[in-house]
């Protein structure tokens, strides 16, 4: 992905600033608007189902300032981290695990390769019995979701790391936990990264949802009580910010992986992760 | 040969006996009091509700209703994604200014937009195939132009040589030789909108499978929740299976 930008940078600036390209995607985005705006104004929909943008704006503005709004940022921001690290460091010690023992390793790929394409929020249900609907069944959604994508790269980064190193480490007698941090870990910084990229994703959409279906507080909350008052601009601008963070914590890890490649780290497909 | 043969045999009873050790643990911490049944059902009694549910739920309507809206999506999906797809190569600036965005669009939790969905078009299958339709057009759109870019120009060369019209390269070449991209965008398609459309329909509370789930928890009845959780599961397991079958079988022809 990064790559086409880059290659869509240095083409612009040998162009001049106004590429076809960006005049294109320019264009796109002012139709889009300018649409929208004649949907609102045109009073097809039923009051407030398409409203102005401006209202939509007003809207954000009102959340960005109040105080309330980053009560439910803080509190999803805070779902998503402690799930996705719970969820991530297991993923990569039970990677390392499969690794290295490979008898469970294949034992155990039956059933993560069975589950991990499956749909994750069915079992919220589970989670929501067994945690409570607070922060609690967030937290393990957010864990259950990024855990697939997390172990799979790990296990598959396993497989590619030069078998040569491993017999090195036990020639000179290193311990398990120094074979993990000497040998292993350093081979499987690419891996393991795009394994986070693609569990952050899914850790976000995991916590969303499981807040959207049932919860006191978060953003998906926030979205869900805007609708169920019909507050529509108030929801329109919640579900904007929500999917502007989404997107923005997808366009960072994605650029650490690039940097990654670039210095030359093997790459690795995982598939099905979400 | 034989040794592979053993080890896979192995593997398998490894596998399924550390289910069934799974199981009886279930069942046993259960009944012993360890853990509450209003958290874990016995797997017993699992098993009744699972017969329950098929007596009176009728389990495969509700499978039927789901697969049923994702393939409708996935047809819809394809036959505006191809066309697009096409366009984007055809009109390489017009694919170069999307071809970006299309990407982040990939990437991005869709799902979230459902209440938007949701006050635009209502709470009926029309916004489920809507929103299945969003998901598995941008893979098929993205993978029908990756595709067509990456012939290889040594084949468009010889039907040139063969004075062969454009129309005829793209069809009796290009989009032969696209194909297998091209279903690589239909399977992540296939995977991404059962997906979502499941998601959705636990969301909502609405039929199929997702509301199947969704159903049993309203209700608090755990051993059908349970029962509910593992048809669900195992029901897109096949699925998976059969479109991984189906690209594997068409790599091969």
């Amino acid at each position: 992905m990064a790559e086409v930008s880059l290659e869509r940078v240095t083409e612009s600036e040998r162009a001049g600033f106004l590429t076809t390209e960006l005049r294109i995607q320019i264009g796109t985005i002012l139709g889009v608007w300018a649409s929208w705006e004649a949907l609102a104004q045109s009073g097809l929909f039923y009051r407030d189902i398409v409203p102005s943008s401006l209202r939509v704006f007003a809207a954000m503005w009102r959340h960005l300032t109040e105080a309330e709004f980053y009560h439910h940022l803080g509190v999803t921001s805070y779902e998503v981290l402690v799930g996705f690290a719970i969820g991530s460091i297991a993923g990569i010690g039970l990677g390392i695990l499969f690794g290295v023992r490979r008898f469970l390793g294949r034992v155990m790929d039956g059933y993560i390769l069975a589950l991990a394409p499956a749909p994750k929020v069915v079992f919220l249900p589970i989670l929501m019995v067994v945690f409570g609907i607070g922060v609690g069944s967030k937290i393990a959604m957010a864990a259950l979701s990024a855990f697939f994508p997390v172990v799979l790269s790990t296990v598959a980064g396993m497989h590619l790391i030069n078998p040569t190193l491993i017999r090195v480490g036990k020639m000179f007698n290193a311990s398990p936990w120094q074979m993990v941090t000497k040998v292993y870990l350093p081979s499987l910084v690419l891996p393991v990264v795009t394994g986070l990229r693609l569990g952050l994703g899914v850790a976000i959409i995991g916590t969303l949802v499981a807040e959207i279906k049932l919860a006191k507080a978060g953003l998906g909350f926030l979205a869900i009580q805007n609708y169920e008052l019909f507050r529509i601009p108030e929801m329109y601008s919640v579900i904007i910010i929500i999917f502007a963070l989404a997107m923005g914590a997808n366009a960072i890890m994605t650029k650490l992986t690039d940097r990654l490649t670039q210095r030359g780290m093997p790459k690795v497909e995982v598939s099905g992760a979400a | 040969m034989r040794q592979s043969t053993i080890m896979s045999a192995k593997v398998a009873f490894v596998g399924l006996g550390s289910l069934a050790v799974l199981v009886a643990a279930a069942e046993y911490s259960v009944d012993a009091g360890w853990v509450s049944p209003f958290i874990l059902a016995p797997p017993t009694e699992i098993w009744s509700a699972a017969v329950e549910i098929y007596k009176e739920e009728k389990p495969f309507r509700a499978l039927g209703l789901t697969l049923g809206t994702t393939l409708a999506a996935i047809v819809l999906a394809i036959s505006i994604g191809l066309p697009c797809g096409w366009a984007l190569w055809r009109y390489q600036t017009v694919g170069r200014a999307y071809e970006g965005w299309l990407g982040a669009l990939f990437a991005s939790p869709k799902l979230l937009l459902y209440p938007l969905f949701l006050v635009l078009l209502g709470r009926n299958v029309g916004m489920l195939l809507i929103m299945g339709f969003v998901t598995a057009t941008i893979p098929i759109m993205l993978k029908t132009r990756e595709g067509l870019v990456t012939v290889s120009p040594t084949l468009i060369n010889v039907g040139k040589a063969f004075n062969m019209t454009e129309h005829q390269i793209l069809w009796k070449i290009m989009l032969p030789s696209a194909v297998p991209i091209i279903f690589t965008g239909i399977r992540l398609s296939m995977i991404y909108t059962l997906i979502s459309i499941v998601a959705l329909e636990f969301l909502l509370n609405f039929e199929g499978l997702g509301g199947m789930v969704g159903e049993m928890y309203d209700r608090y009845n755990i051993p059908a929740m349970y029962a509910a959780i593992i048809f669900v599961i195992l029901m897109s397991l096949i699925y998976f299976r059969i479109v991984q079958r189906i690209q594997t079988w068409l790599r091969s022809v």
